[in-house]
């Protein structure tokens, strides 16, 4: 036997073993403190910290403070951090890869917290979309407000050009008039007529001879006058056309003044689509951080487990892989129960979940549940959260959220501070509901934010930024519409706003006061011109309607001459007489 | 590693005795085609630093096998999945999936199974093939190797210095 063991190296195993047992008993906190940094670096896809971990062995316990997990999109970041997380577990499942913890306490969570030095962000780790970059959306918005002069340079003034080419038309229309009015008879003239025609009518003859004669006589008569009446027509055509279109003239003439000052405050007012994003701008950062806290079984908790779910199911060719004997199927992760307070102001949220695990068809397809309710505080009156979400291999993973929020009082906070404008919100009172879905792992939700007593600020050089910050202060309330899309962990935000159109109705409406006092000058400078033609042109006008309407007459009077025919003639009593006596002769009488 | 090598030698050239030698190159065997960081392992260890085994043998083994398991880990993995998928010893695998020993021995890893039981079959072969050429090579092989031109080559080398100096130290486990 002595020849055979070999005492130096036999306790030399044992001191071995020993001091590895005594290493293990000692150090197991820092020991699990590097796995467990190691684990959840890989699953989260960024550098995870844990202060301290404290080991009880009888019973097992573990206790973990001060964990930040940094944001792997935001390394500057903790995408959450807790206090303290203290879990039961049986060490021997533990060992063979089985944790089952029925009581799991986190206190003291908070997320998007700032941390010390910015975590490291593995090489692996890819995001699956961009994030919305409000400053880009800022730039892009590119907001200009135009200035009067520019506004002036390109709003086509119609009044000047129209008082041009109505003076020429009143030139044309009255070199027409006074042509046609040479041509007019004299008021001696249709005298003349009226006692010509009176003659002959007046006229008795005596024999047919005379009433050939006398007929001939009004025929040149007629003549004479037919000339003249043409004439009298051609005048009032002519005059009725130029007073209809310098009447026409002169109306347009008249609003053009009103016309030209009104497309020039359109083009004062706000771009609609410049306004479009503002809201977003404004709120889309704060909202995204609201959205961490309100999203957190599905922005944190849930990726977690898929990224552990798909580390589990890696398969490796060169290290073979563990085959599963187990027939009841329970769960290598499964939580039972887990208190999670989160700190929110100071005021700690205890959010309640059941079932926590990636493999929900091992517990029967039971859900991961999720309820956080608190009641009224200083700063709100009501929260509450809840929803459920499941992994499966038939529908990936799916679930839903509900939130309702009233009355929540929002403290002084930034809202901007870019591009040299800096926007604060000061206070209002926030509500909020909605719904919130994952169907394999993409997100979708919608929901509401009422804004009400709103009293924000804005401060800036650039021109729309003093104008805004003139009429920001008079929004008093706004709602906002929220959209959720894409994938867990990163969902995309878009939010649509009727803040927009206050500000952008309330801009213009800053924008035209401001312009009305050069405005008015424009309109003083637009209306002498106007008033310098229709001051010339109106007695003008009023001249050309008389001289109408005289002629009118004229042509009346000609038109009446005109309707004397020969066959009314009166013949004289002998001729009479020797007409009825040659009329007997023949007929035998 | 020259020195070690030169310890080998010094081993084979009659200073342990046969066994000891052909016992190293199986435990070294283990060690080096099983996972390196299975429970298992920690009993190779024991056996080997407690039983009056040649150490530089069982370490040169366990490096020449830790390369040759790269080649033969496809291989080990067939036999682990063959053994863990067949029906006549599912009843075997989830009793002791139900014991945390076995589990921590990673019975259930298709590689640490295969390359075990391979080890566990091959053992007693190479255990006597490895004695028998230990044999050979003092009764045979010395000699003549010493003869060889090659080998008086080699002794004007450094490596025949450490050897040398090997040669003078006590022990030689």
């Amino acid at each position: 036997m002595k020849n055979i063991i070999r005492w130096p190296g036999l306790i030399a195993f044992l001191v071995i073993v020993v001091g590895v047992a005594v290493v293990i008993r000692m150090f197991a906190g820092p020991l699990l403190k590097g796995g467990l940094e190691y684990g959840l670096t890989y699953a989260n896809g960024a550098e995870v910290n844990i202060e301290q971990a404290v080991v009880r062995w009888s019973p097992f316990s573990l206790t973990l403070q001060g964990i930040e997990v940094t944001d792997p999109d935001q390394p500057e970041l903790n995408r959450v951090q807790a206090m303290r997380a203290h879990a039961e577990f049986n060490p021997w499942d533990a060992l063979i890869g089985r944790v089952h913890i029925h009581e799991l306490e986190l206190s003291g969570v908070a997320m998007g917290v700032e941390r010390a030095s910015p975590g490291r962000v593995r090489a692996d780790y890819q995001r699956e979309s961009d994030p919305i970059d409000w400053q880009q959306i800022l730039a892009d918005l590119n907001i200009d407000i135009p200035s009067l002069d520019e506004v002036l340079a390109r709003s086509e003034i119609r009044t000047p050009e129209l008082v041009t080419r109505i003076e020429q038309d009143f030139e044309q229309h009255r070199t027409q008039i006074e042509t046609a009015r040479e041509n007019l008879p004299s008021r001696e003239r249709i005298d003349g007529y009226r006692e010509r025609m009176a003659e002959i009518t007046e006229t008795r003859p005596r024999t047919p001879q005379e009433l050939v004669a006398l007929r001939e006589r009004l025929d040149e008569l007629k003549s004479d006058i037919r000339a003249d009446r043409n004439h009298v027509q051609t005048f009032v055509s002519t005059s009725e056309q130029a007073v209809q279109v310098m009447r026409e003239d002169l109306t347009a003439l008249r609003e053009a003044p009103s016309r030209d000052l009104a497309r020039i405050r359109q083009l004062l007012s706000f771009d609609q689509d410049s306004m479009s994003e503002l809201s977003g701008v404004l709120f889309g950062p704060r909202v995204e951080q609201w959205s961490r806290y309100a999203f957190m079984a599905f922005d944190v908790i849930g990726p977690m487990l898929q990224r552990a779910e798909d580390q589990e199911q890696r398969p490796n060719r060169w290290h073979g892989r563990y085959i599963d004997f187990d027939r009841q199927s329970r769960p290598t992760f499964l939580v039972d129960r887990a208190g999670i307070s989160i700190r929110i102001q100071d005021v700690d949220v205890m959010t309640s979940w059941q079932n926590i695990t990636w493999q929900h068809d091992r517990i029967d397809g039971a859900p991961t549940t999720f309820e956080a309710s608190s009641s009224a505080t200083q700063w709100w009156n009501e929260l509450r959260f809840d929803g459920e979400f499941a992994l499966s291999e038939l529908r990936g993973f799916s679930g839903h959220q509900n939130w309702r929020v009233r009355g929540v009082n929002l403290m002084e906070q930034s809202l901007l501070d870019q591009e040299g404008v800096s926007a604060r919100l000061l206070g209002a009172v926030l509500n909020s509901e909605g719904r919130l879905g994952v169907r394999e792992g993409r997100l979708d939700g919608s929901g509401l934010i009422r804004m009400q007593d709103v009293d924000m600020r804005l401060d800036g050089e650039a021109r729309w930024a003093r104008i805004l910050s003139d009429v920001i202060s008079q929004v008093n309330a706004f709602d906002m519409n929220l959209s959720v899309d894409g994938p867990m962990g990163q969902p995309a935000l878009r939010l649509r706003s009727d803040l927009d159109n206050q500000l952008q109705q309330l801009l213009t409406s800053a924008l035209r006061q401001e312009a009305d006092a050069q405005l008015s000058s424009v309109r003083a400078d637009l209306e002498q011109q106007v008033a310098g033609i229709t001051s010339t042109w109106e007695p003008r006008l009023q001249q050309f309607v008389g001289l109408r309407d005289q002629a009118r007459e004229q042509n009346g009077l000609l038109e009446e001459l005109l309707s004397v025919d020969g066959s009314e003639l009166s013949i004289g009593e002998q001729l009479e007489d020797r007409l009825r006596d040659s009329l007997r002769r023949r007929i035998g009488g | 590693m020259l020195t070690m090598l030169a310890r080998l030698l010094k081993a084979l050239n009659a200073e342990s005795s046969p066994w000891a030698l052909a016992w190293a190159f199986v435990l070294g065997m283990f060690m080096g085609l099983t996972p390196l960081f299975s429970l298992h392992n920690i009993f190779i260890l024991f056996f080997a630093l407690s039983f009056r085994i040649n150490l530089t043998g069982f370490i040169l083994a366990f490096a020449v096998f830790s390369g040759i398991a790269y080649l033969l880990d496809p291989m080990f993995n067939f036999i682990g999945e063959s053994l863990l998928a067949a029906s006549s010893l599912e009843g075997l695998w989830v009793t002791l999936y139900e014991i945390p020993l076995a589990r921590l021995f990673q019975y259930n890893q298709t590689i640490t199974l295969g390359s075990f039981v391979f080890c566990v079959l091959f053992a007693p072969i190479w255990l006597l093939l490895s004695h028998r050429l230990i044999l050979m090579y003092r009764g045979r092989v010395m000699v003549w190797f010493g003869k060889l031109r090659l080998v008086q080559i080699v002794k004007s080398t450094k490596f025949f210095a450490a050897y040398e100096r090997v040669s003078g130290l006590r022990g030689g486990y």
